[in-house]
């Protein structure tokens, strides 16, 4: 077995791909980059943006008007239904969630979303080909997320957590927001702190003020 | 000052085309040959305002303006010859104040021919005065206010003050209070006091503010009010202090910030923790080096009156990120006039590869690297792989020199010393039988290798 090696530099070698894009405090959209212990967030995207995800160089961004991937708009009437946006390379695909009413990323054969109904949240699993519901399962919780690697993450009262590992904030956990890498971003109290399930590190998110 | 009492009188021309009035507030009275000024304590002053007016066109001439009779004096009055244009008018006063008991005073004001009567009384009364720090004493007049020296919220101070009767026969004061809320006698004095002749006593008047800003109060004696002013001054917080969670910083890190106050604060206070960060080396700055909780590198914190440390949106610390750049981090609080500065060394290290990820093809594997090198020197990152005895599987080692790669990235990079990497091989044959990895990385500072990555 003979290996050579070619060493790139992701992202033509300018900089690193975000983690994702987040609402801040202050109503805009940022893109947030880093690792445990070192977060820096970017310029803000657009106002009206409301969520948006990048696969390889394509963005796609929600807004008021309907889901805009490159320079095409889909209005909210085309996206009454659930689709698949973008398909990237090893299956990594990007679609709308009608029923959720969300943006998602996924590359596996399933996507898994936590959706809040009226009895509480759900777990609802898609298929990641066409979109369909395959099944929906309760959760307990307060506030339910699904990261990027499929762990269900649930915060109640102040706890929050998934699988085996648990944090104590010091105040209510307002919501979770998924992002790449299988950050999930915890809000509490006016402040924002990034977690991933394979570590005990909180690292703060930085936030413009208000 | 006691208000005046001015009776009605018969207005009469006082020349060809001067007329005299007294005036209150905006109401003019014509005045004919009596006024009565009314009735005061000793030492207490009446007086009237008296205006003159030029009824006619042409211009008119004062050449003589007096006032004889005890205790009767002009305050303001012009010196003279003073003209005055047709129509037009001017005010002086006529000010009575005796030193001793008198029934039934008189005074007359002369204006060039014109002649106007004033009477007034003055009843026994002791005199009041402030005392200095000096040892000198000032008397204090009905209406003029007494001022305290500036007081932190919550301390006191004290004026003194004398009463004396000046008199050869005792007097007495019937009611004595102080009012306002940031006023009150350093001993409590109730009641009527009999004053005997040629005595005094001293009164001790503290200020004493709850909050701050100007405060009025009033010592009254027998109705008379001798107004008390003083200004409740926020307390001078605390010298601040820095307090770091961690003795040494290193970079990739969020550490906690407090600031301390060598006591405990008296006083509410805003202040402001900034930092400075000089890079070890040349390049863009590292905007990972902030505080989070404003995504910049100054943060607002507060002081609270009976804490002795300083909050942060209610929390007693802060976060600092230290980035992932080696340099020089400066953290300066600033409270109340105090300045607090601290410097911390964050030393140049060996990189660091925080997330490895491999992607396993059938002929190829993809290795990516998200880590920092915070002194930007790296030039060389190698690879080992293992099969699943732990073997290393041939060529062995595989080195890249990637210098050159790194000084262009780092030259226009907005994300400090941090770095993604993606290493890709093909190989040769299935990629199947290769289930470990290292990598390992060499900069100026030294060689830093990851850990056996299984896979």
């Amino acid at each position: 077995m003979i290996f050579s090696l070619l060493l790139l530099f992701a992202q033509s070698g300018l900089e690193l791909p975000p983690l994702g894009y987040f609402p801040a405090r202050d109503g805009r959209l940022y893109p947030l980059y880093g690792m445990r212990g070192n977060l820096v967030i970017g310029t803000p995207l657009e106002e009206g943006v409301t969520a948006a995800i990048r696969m390889d160089r394509t963005m796609v961004t929600k807004t008021a008007a309907g889901i805009v991937v490159g320079d095409r708009v889909l209005d909210r009437e085309w996206l009454r239904e659930s689709r698949v946006l973008l398909m990237g390379e090893e299956g990594e695909r990007a679609g709308w969630i009608a029923a959720a009413d969300a943006l998602v990323q996924w590359s596996s054969r399933q996507v898994r979303v936590a959706m809040r109904a009226p009895s509480g949240w759900e777990l609802v699993e898609f298929d990641g080909s066409t979109l369909s519901e395959l099944r929906r399962e309760p959760v307990h919780g307060d506030v339910v997320a699904v990261d990027s690697t499929g762990r269900t993450w649930t915060a109640t009262g102040t706890k929050v957590g998934c699988g085996d590992r648990a944090w104590e904030m010091d105040s209510l956990v307002e919501s979770l927001f998924a992002l790449r890498e299988g950050w999930v971003l915890i809000r509490v109290s006016g402040r924002l702190f990034a977690a991933q399930c394979h570590a005990p590190d909180l690292t703060m998110v930085p936030e413009p003020e208000p | 000052m006691r208000a005046l009492l001015l009776l009605p009188l018969l207005a009469l021309p006082c020349m060809a085309q001067l007329e005299v009035f007294t005036v209150q507030g905006t109401a003019e009275r014509p005045v004919s040959g009596l006024v009565n000024l009314g009735e005061t304590t000793t030492g207490e002053p009446l007086q009237a305002v008296i205006r003159i007016r030029n009824t006619s066109e042409l211009l008119a001439t004062i050449t003589t303006l007096s006032v004889s009779g005890t205790g009767y004096s002009l305050e303001s009055a012009p010196s003279l010859p003073k003209s005055i244009l047709g129509k037009f008018s001017i005010d002086f006063y006529v000010r009575f104040q005796s030193p001793t008991a008198v029934s039934d005073a008189r005074g007359n004001l002369r204006i060039n021919a014109l002649t106007v009567t004033f009477v007034a009384a003055a009843v026994a009364a002791p005199s009041l005065y402030l005392l200095e720090s000096d040892g000198s004493r000032t008397q204090r007049t009905a209406g003029v206010p007494s001022v305290f020296p500036n007081t932190e919220r919550g301390l006191r101070s004290t004026r003194s003050f004398v009463l004396e009767n000046p008199h050869d026969a005792a007097v007495r004061v019937a009611a004595i209070a102080v009012s306002g809320d940031s006023f009150a006698w350093n001993e409590l004095l109730t009641g009527a006091m009999d004053l005997p002749p040629r005595s005094s006593r001293r009164l001790d008047i503290v200020f004493r503010p709850t909050t701050s800003g100007l405060k009025n109060g009033a010592l009254v004696i027998d109705g008379r009010s001798y107004p008390l002013e003083g200004i409740g001054v926020e307390p001078t917080p605390p010298k601040p202090s820095l307090s770091l969670s961690e003795e040494r910083l290193l970079s990739g890190k969020q550490v906690r910030v407090a600031v301390k106050l060598d006591t405990v604060s008296r006083a509410n206070a805003s202040g402001r923790l900034r930092l400075e960060f000089t890079a070890s080396m040349s390049g863009p700055d590292d905007p990972g080096v902030l505080f989070p909780g404003t995504n910049s590198r100054a943060i607002p914190f507060v002081v609270r009156e009976g804490e002795s440390v300083a909050l942060f949106s209610g929390s007693k610390d802060t976060v600092l990120q230290t980035g992932t750049t080696a340099g020089t981090l400066r953290l300066i609080a600033e409270v109340g006039g105090y300045l607090s500065e601290a410097s911390y060394t964050i030393d140049p290290a060996p990189v660091v590869a925080e997330t490895v990820t491999v992607k396993r093809g059938i002929e190829i594997m993809e290795v990516s690297i998200k880590g920092y090198d915070n002194s930007r020197s790296a030039d060389q990152v190698s690879f080992r792989f293992y099969n699943r005895e732990g073997v290393e599987v041939p060529p062995g080692i595989l080195t890249s020199l990637v210098a050159e790669k790194f000084r262009a990235y780092y030259e226009t990079t907005t994300v400090g010393g941090m770095f993604q990497m993606l290493a890709v091989f093909p190989a040769s044959t299935t990629t199947i039988a290769i289930a470990g990895a290292e990598v390992e990385f060499k900069n100026r500072y030294g060689i830093s290798r990851t850990e056996r990555l299984s896979f």
